[in-house]
């Protein structure tokens, strides 16, 4: 039986995606990094806020502040000296987590390669409609960002995921983009040289943004005496900043995010990309990639089906048969025999 | 005068080894390890228009349905309903469905949790209206636990709300939707039951299952876009979900086939190509048996091409060289081949003047 004012009542999804997806990643480890840490959850907490469920993020720390024995305030990450917020809340759900934290990791996972058996709350199971936020932040260098720094002094090779590789995961997404994978991508990266890991994508829908250019580095914001090191960065403080005042009913456009960090204050220059991306960044609502809305329809009728309640289930395990029992005598009692 | 010519027989034995048997040896062991693939199966084939397509529950050969029943407050009112009763209801439904996908049917209680959203007091009951339930699903499945399992999930949610507050959904015309549920194409559906006064003094409620169980069945009709359960719209569903199929094969196998030729370093193993085969072979068998109309030949053939194109191009062996570029190839072999091959070519001069000479002394004894 159709209902007759069904076309009526499906609203059609009006933005074109359905699903938002973020995938956040810190790189780096050790205590003085600790701004790297509050910077990516900063971000993990405005996305939240702002609708994307734990179930579509995929967070990756690479390594543990809040519970680190130089922590002065244990269980706890601020990412501003005067200790508002704790950005590590009590509902945090990292993914990958310190040794977890590889280039392997991360292109098997942007890949959706990884091995049969990986829980799905490790796996990035975007489909065609989905808009992906990818964020990294760490140290990196022209050409590339640094993924598990494995000893403070030396940069080890292993850990370098090299631009190519980065553009080569770029184009098996945009392969996977054709056999439906993403539907549009925003891509933010605050470290050094940040615009040196967007340079070589060729996959179409993609915007990026990188907190300086190639040959400059981008800077940490201010120091915590109480903590004793840098606690947020420069580019993703005033990113900060712009999104707290973004709330899931906002008409802020991704035009004004991509402006949000003047050179006058991040001393570096932000960098963009947006040859690749089909539609004008002013007119994107910023909800597209950093919040969550669901496509609802109300339901018209409802048709009666036939049931049948029947007598309680009888229970389907088989209880276990006893042991069966037998009599045994008792032994013979010494004191009663006659000798 | 013969250690000269052990000496350049030795030079020459060097060459042999190294450049004519360990040059090819060494190019055919690290070359990219790629099993025999129908290329050009994998590059043809129609592809819909995909601009205009509704989105919809992703495709997939199992679902699981997870029943949540969600009870703010359970110590004022006993609500009796079986999870397995709903299940047993809802079989003849997916039995109707089974020859298309196979459904895990789950349930669980949700105890004190809320809705999340502050509905208005209209006269003596409370209203939801349309712009609010968006924001209902994302905070309630942070609860629900609907991401555990390997299969995507259908959500289908009752909600009960409390006695004191009855809850209606109202629609954007301001009208009470007689039906009190509503879906989201992707997700799954909720449904509202509000106790009746009885009960409420009962304490104690005793939903009407037939209810229930209809407006499951619609909702999940609704997200599988069929228009009503009849043998024709059976029919019509097997048909559009093996095009669905056959669709989402042929353009995984091209892309893969693009892959390979844009990047040198992905490797297909023996079980990753024959993967791919099967699946070449049973998307145009199935083409062959929708074309003639033999719709559960061709479903099934769909299913398994499906399954095998998405196995192999998320198999994670493709990714086998991650860490030895083709580039770094070489950066890595001349250091070690390159101070071995130099005496050898230069002991090549030795044996050109041995050669010259050694034509010399013919020529005179001649």
């Amino acid at each position: 039986m159709v209902n007759a004012n069904r076309e009526e009542n499906i609203n059609f999804p009006k933005k074109g995606h359905t699903n938002n997806w973020a995938v956040l990643v810190d790189t780096s480890r050790f205590w003085f990094n600790y701004r790297h840490v509050a910077n990516v959850l900063s971000i993990y907490r405005s996305v939240k806020r702002l609708g994307i469920p734990d179930s579509q993020i995929i967070l990756m720390i690479a390594d543990d502040m809040a519970c680190n024995p130089r922590n002065p305030r244990p269980a706890t990450v601020f990412n501003n000296a005067n200790q508002h917020i704790n950005v590590y809340g009590d509902d945090v759900e990292v993914d990958y987590r310190g040794y977890e934290v590889t280039v392997e990791n991360f292109v098997r996972l942007l890949t959706g390669r990884l091995p049969p058996g990986t829980p799905r709350s490790k796996q990035l199971l975007t489909d065609e409609g989905s808009n992906v936020l990818v964020y990294l932040t760490g140290h990196g260098g022209d050409g590339f960002f640094e993924i598990s720094r494995l000893r403070r002094n030396y940069q080890s090779r292993n850990g370098r995921c090299v631009r190519a590789d980065v553009a080569e995961t770029k184009v098996i997404i945009k392969i996977n983009k054709k056999g439906a994978k993403y539907h549009e991508t925003f891509f933010m990266i605050d470290t050094c040289q940040a615009a040196s890991m967007y340079e070589r994508f060729y996959s179409p829908n993609i915007l990026a943004v990188g907190s300086s250019l190639v040959g400059e580095d981008s800077l940490s914001h201010h120091v915590d005496p109480a903590i004793g090191v840098y606690i947020i960065d420069r580019y993703t403080y005033y990113a900060l900043d712009f999104l707290e005042k973004v709330d899931p009913q906002s008409n802020r456009t991704m035009g004004e995010f991509l402006k949000v960090c003047p050179k006058s204050v991040c001393i570096s220059t932000v960098g963009v990309r947006r040859d690749l991306f089909r539609r004008n960044p002013d007119h994107v609502p910023i909800t597209d990639f950093f919040g969550s809305v669901r496509p609802i329809n109300l339901l018209g009728n409802v048709t009666l089906q036939l049931i049948n309640i029947g007598e309680p289930e009888t229970t389907v395990f088989e209880s276990h048969k006893p042991k069966k029992y037998r009599y045994i005598p008792p032994l013979v009692n010494f004191n009663t025999l006659k000798t | 005068e013969k250690e000269a010519d052990y000496r350049i027989y030795s030079v020459l034995s060097y060459f042999v080894v190294l450049v004519i048997i360990g040059f090819p040896v060494w190019w055919y062991t690290t070359r990219v390890y790629r099993a025999n693939l129908p290329i050009d199966e994998m590059y043809k084939g129609v592809y819909s228009n995909r601009a205009n397509k509704e989105f919809g529950i992703p495709l997939s050969l199992e679902y699981d349905i997870l029943v949540s029943f969600v009870h703010p407050d359970p110590a004022s009112l006993t609500i009796d309903v079986s999870g397995r009763e709903i299940d047993r209801n809802l079989q003849p439904f997916l039995k109707i469905l089974s020859s298309v996908t196979n459904f895990i049917v789950k349930s669980q209680w949700l105890y004190l949790t809320d809705l999340g959203v502050f509905p208005q007091k209209i006269l003596d009951h409370y209203a939801l209206r349309e712009n609010q339930l968006p924001h209902i699903i994302s905070p309630l499945e942070t609860k629900l636990w609907s991401h555990l399992s390997p299969r995507p999930t259908l959500n289908l949610v009752v909600y009960f709300p409390q006695c004191s507050t009855p809850l209606y959904i109202y629609n954007d015309k301001n009208e009470q939707v007689k039906t009190n549920a509503f879906l989201s194409p992707t997700w799954g559906g909720i449904y509202i039951v509000n106790p009746d006064n009885s009960s409420c003094e009962a304490k104690v409620f005793q939903p009407n299952i037939q209810q229930i169980v209809s407006t499951f069945v619609t909702q999940l009709q609704h997200l599988f876009k069929m228009s009503g359960l009849s043998e024709d719209n059976v029919r019509e569903l097997k048909i559009k979900k093996a095009e669905e199929m056959l669709d989402s094969t042929r353009r995984t196998l091209k892309s893969l086939a693009q892959l390979l030729s844009e990047i040198n370093s992905i490797v297909i193993s023996d079980e990753v190509g024959e993967k791919i085969s099967i699946a070449v072979e049973n998307a145009d068998q199935a083409e062959t048996f929708l074309k003639n109309g033999d719709v559960d030949n061709g479903l099934r053939h769909a299913k398994v091409a499906f399954s095998h194109s998405e196995e192999a191009f998320s198999d994670p062996s493709l990714l086998a060289l991650l860490y030895f570029p083709q580039d770094q190839k070489y950066a890595v072999y001349i250091p070690l081949f390159l101070p071995i091959m130099i005496p050898v070519f230069m002991s090549l001069t030795l044996v050109k003047k041995w050669h010259a000479s050694h034509r010399l002394k013919r020529l005179k004894v001649d």
